[in-house]
């Protein structure tokens, strides 16, 4: 029975994986439907990605126009064996540093309060406000692997992907982030 | 004792998201089994895992839309950037190819690098002919430096556009909102001009807001002439702490020393409130912090506020506004609602 309900897991994996094949072959291939495909699966997931790193609803709009752009001018770069999603979420990082490498931005910290409010609204559990707060404030590398890995739930070894890191690094990377986040937590008590 | 203590976070972190393997697990019992202490920082963690649950992400736009405008704008991208030059080029190739095989060859040669030096030209003038937009939406401050060196920090609810070969023929920018400026001196004007007025500067700092009919120019070091933008002629020149003041239908005025401090403090997160009406009080921190206010009751618009809030959360200001009124404040509908 068990091993039953593992092959149809597999398969279903399987098949998932070969659709995505599918279509970056067919992106490769200039195929216009096959990437409006990918630009309605992918929007809202990388809308809220980039969100949660800039705060930012004018920036996000742009920045994800840019990952798009890129993705298309690129296409023949694809590495269809490759996982297409490390891959996107690996471009949308990589623009995300590149924009607040160019323009430094004040507003980065500042935000988290302002923000904070809007999103909790009528249900303002104090320690749920001050989390995002602290989450926004988190180094850059160490925000990335812990929106990566809590907001987005990709695996260890999937973040190492995206991000070209090791392993070990996220997983250094998540205890830090854990570690800051609890002792911001105490000092506010 | 640092050493277990890190890989004790790393094992509490991969037992929350699921990343354990199970010889770890069986050390994180034992670790756990070992000390009370342990046990508490676990379940501080577990708290912190549980309420770190994304935050909902409003104001999504409408997929069909941006996909039709990302549409457009690739189209109008690789028309622009393709085919016009390289067509150009090739339909003088084939010309070429042509008289370059009859006996006019030293002539075909020197046309052929004659057209390759134009169609260069115009490619590194193509190239460098973007203009340059940043705009910024309630509640988001940025800082933008200029390829002259001049800073720009930006408000909220507001934009910047830079024209064209900036720091070539002229520095003109376009700026709608609020900004300050900090003016690298060189051998052109600085121009910023908002709908109503132009203000012209050599090196300097000053603030400039350009909201509703009316422009605001405030210098805190420097001299700046502003000019009302249907009247060249009409224009007042401001030194250090000093105002100008652009509104519709009168001739600009001039305030002298005034207190810089107050007009500046956006950037620092300050907000000053001079004995301003309850409704100029509402949209300004509609705009810095991105929220909704109402006042329900008409009679308390017409109150004055005298204020200075430095970097405080929404719900303190509007606390302590709503004690100053004797007034109170309720959350709706996304809307905070005074009454």
């Amino acid at each position: 029975m068990n091993s039953n309900v593992l092959t149809i897991e597999m398969q279903k994996k399987h098949q998932k994986k070969m659709s995505e094949e599918h279509l970056s072959e067919a992106i490769k291939d200039s195929d216009c439907s096959a990437f409006k495909m990918l630009y309605y699966k992918y929007y809202e997931p990388l809308y809220r990605y980039i969100f949660y790193r800039t705060y930012s609803n004018e920036l996000t709009k742009d920045l994800l126009q840019d990952v798009f752009t890129k993705l298309w001018m690129n296409r023949k770069k694809f590495d269809v064996s490759k996982s297409l999603k490390a891959y996107i979420y690996s471009i949308t990082s990589n623009l995300i540093i590149d924009y607040y490498r160019k323009r430094s931005s004040r507003i980065k910290y500042k935000n988290e309060f302002f923000t904070a409010q809007v999103i909790t609204g009528k249900d303002t559990a104090e320690d749920k406000i001050s989390i995002q707060n602290a989450v926004a404030r988190l180094n850059d590398k160490i925000k990335d692997v812990f929106i990566l890995n809590r907001y987005e739930g990709f695996t260890y070894k999937e973040i190492a992907e995206i991000q070209n890191i090791s392993i070990k690094t996220v997983e250094k990377r998540m205890s830090k982030a854990l570690k800051f986040l609890r002792n911001y937590l105490k000092e506010k008590e | 004792m640092r050493k277990t203590n890190k890989k004790f976070f790393s094992l509490c972190s991969k037992s929350l998201n699921g990343e354990l393997a199970d010889n770890e697990k069986r050390l994180l019992d034992e670790l756990l089994a070992a000390s009370e202490k342990n046990k508490r920082i676990y379940n501080e963690l577990k708290q912190v895992w549980i309420h770190s649950k994304p935050p909902a992400v409003q104001n999504i736009p409408d997929i069909d839309n941006e996909w039709k405008k990302f549409k457009t704008e690739l189209q109008m991208k690789s028309v622009n950037n393709n085919n016009s030059i390289i067509n150009f080029i090739k339909d003088r190739y084939s010309y070429l190819h042509n008289l370059l095989a009859r006996k006019h060859a030293i002539l075909a040669y020197s046309v052929a690098v004659l057209f390759i030096i134009t169609g260069l030209f115009l490619w590194d003038h193509y190239l460098t002919n973007s203009s340059f937009n940043v705009k910024t939406s309630k509640g988001e401050r940025t800082l933008i430096t200029l390829s002259d060196g001049t800073k720009v920090h930006l408000n909220c609810e507001s934009s910047l556009q830079c024209s064209d070969n900036y720091n070539r023929r002229d520095r003109k920018v376009y700026l709608e909102g609020e900004a300050y400026f900090e003016v690298v001196k060189n051998k052109q004007n600085f121009i910023v001009i908002t709908p109503h007025a132009t203000t012209k500067v050599l090196g300097t700092k000053f603030n400039v807001r350009a909201r509703g009919q009316e422009t605001r120019v405030v210098v805190k070091s420097g001299v700046v002439v502003v000019n009302k933008n249907d009247e060249k002629n009409d224009l007042v020149k401001l030194e250090t702490g000093e105002m100008g003041l652009i509104s519709g239908k009168d001739s600009p005025d001039r305030i002298e020393a005034v207190d810089t401090e107050c007009f500046l403090g956006w950037m620092e997160g300050k907000l000053f409130f001079r004995s301003q009406r309850l409704n100029a009080v509402v949209e300004e921190l509609n705009r810095a912090y991105d929220v909704t206010i109402q006042i329900s009751d008409s009679t308390l618009s017409d109150h004055t506020l005298t204020a200075t809030f430095d970097n405080l959360p929404f719900t303190s200001v509007i606390h302590s506004i709503c004690l100053t009124l004797g007034s109170e404040y309720k959350y709706e509908d996304d809307k905070y609602i005074i009454y």
